[in-house]
């Protein structure tokens, strides 16, 4: 998984902390999240597409082989 | 209305609590054990205490930062890594207890001295390396991230 969290942020001028605020988690979620290494619930991937005005589809970025069902 | 950072500062007065008592138990067994002639018995117990206090204040410091500046002490994914820590701590708890057993007999066997006093000494240095090894594994899965 990739994210687009960490571009977005810095276009909104925001730092990790203020994320973290703006969502209700610790700045250490939001950097596992920038680094592809923290699979969120489905309730804060919501929150922070939210926050960094996005749809959650284009702020998280899988492979195709991740998503086969 | 409380709020949930009314409710994180109301939790890290219980956690200063909490070290502070840690801190002071120490501290009285290693007065205690001085008390009874054994100085140098007391420098585990002292050293014990001292870092217990240095890291539970650098720990608190910033834990305190957070919840001044409005950030939850806990979040989905500390949950997580605090549940990955309690079930590693379980499965080397196992390994623990082994281990202490086969200490004991081993000391019976070459010693003739069983390694532990009695079932209660056994059972809080148990106590305590089970805390030890909790600390150790939030640690690691806080550091590699591997919570899912």
């Amino acid at each position: 998984m990739r994210t687009r969290i960490k571009e977005l942020r810095a276009r909104h001028d925001l730092t990790q902390e203020d994320l973290a605020k703006k969502v209700g988690v610790r700045r250490e979620t939001i950097v596992f999240l920038e680094k592809g290494k923290y699979n969120p619930s489905l309730l804060l991937a919501m929150k922070v597409a939210r926050a960094l005005e996005i749809g959650v589809e284009e702020l998280f970025l899988f492979e195709d082989d991740e998503l086969e069902v | 209305m409380t709020t949930d950072n009314d409710k994180d500062r109301i939790r890290f007065y219980g956690i200063v609590s909490v070290v502070a008592l840690v801190v002071m138990t120490w501290i009285i067994f290693a007065a205690t054990v001085v008390k009874n002639g054994n100085t140098q018995g007391a420098v585990v117990p002292g050293i014990i205490a001292l870092s217990i206090a240095a890291l539970g204040a650098s720990f608190l410091k910033g834990e305190w930062g957070n919840v001044r500046d409005g950030i939850p002490l806990d979040d989905e994914r500390s949950q997580r890594v605090k549940d990955k820590a309690g079930a590693w701590t379980f499965y080397s708890g196992i390994y623990l207890m082994l281990a202490m057993s086969w200490y004991d007999d081993y000391m019976l066997d070459s010693t003739g001295t069983a390694a532990f006093r009695d079932a209660s000494q056994a059972l809080g240095i148990a106590i305590i390396c089970l805390a030890a090894l909790f600390g150790f594994w939030y640690w690691y899965h806080n550091r590699t991230g591997e919570v899912a």
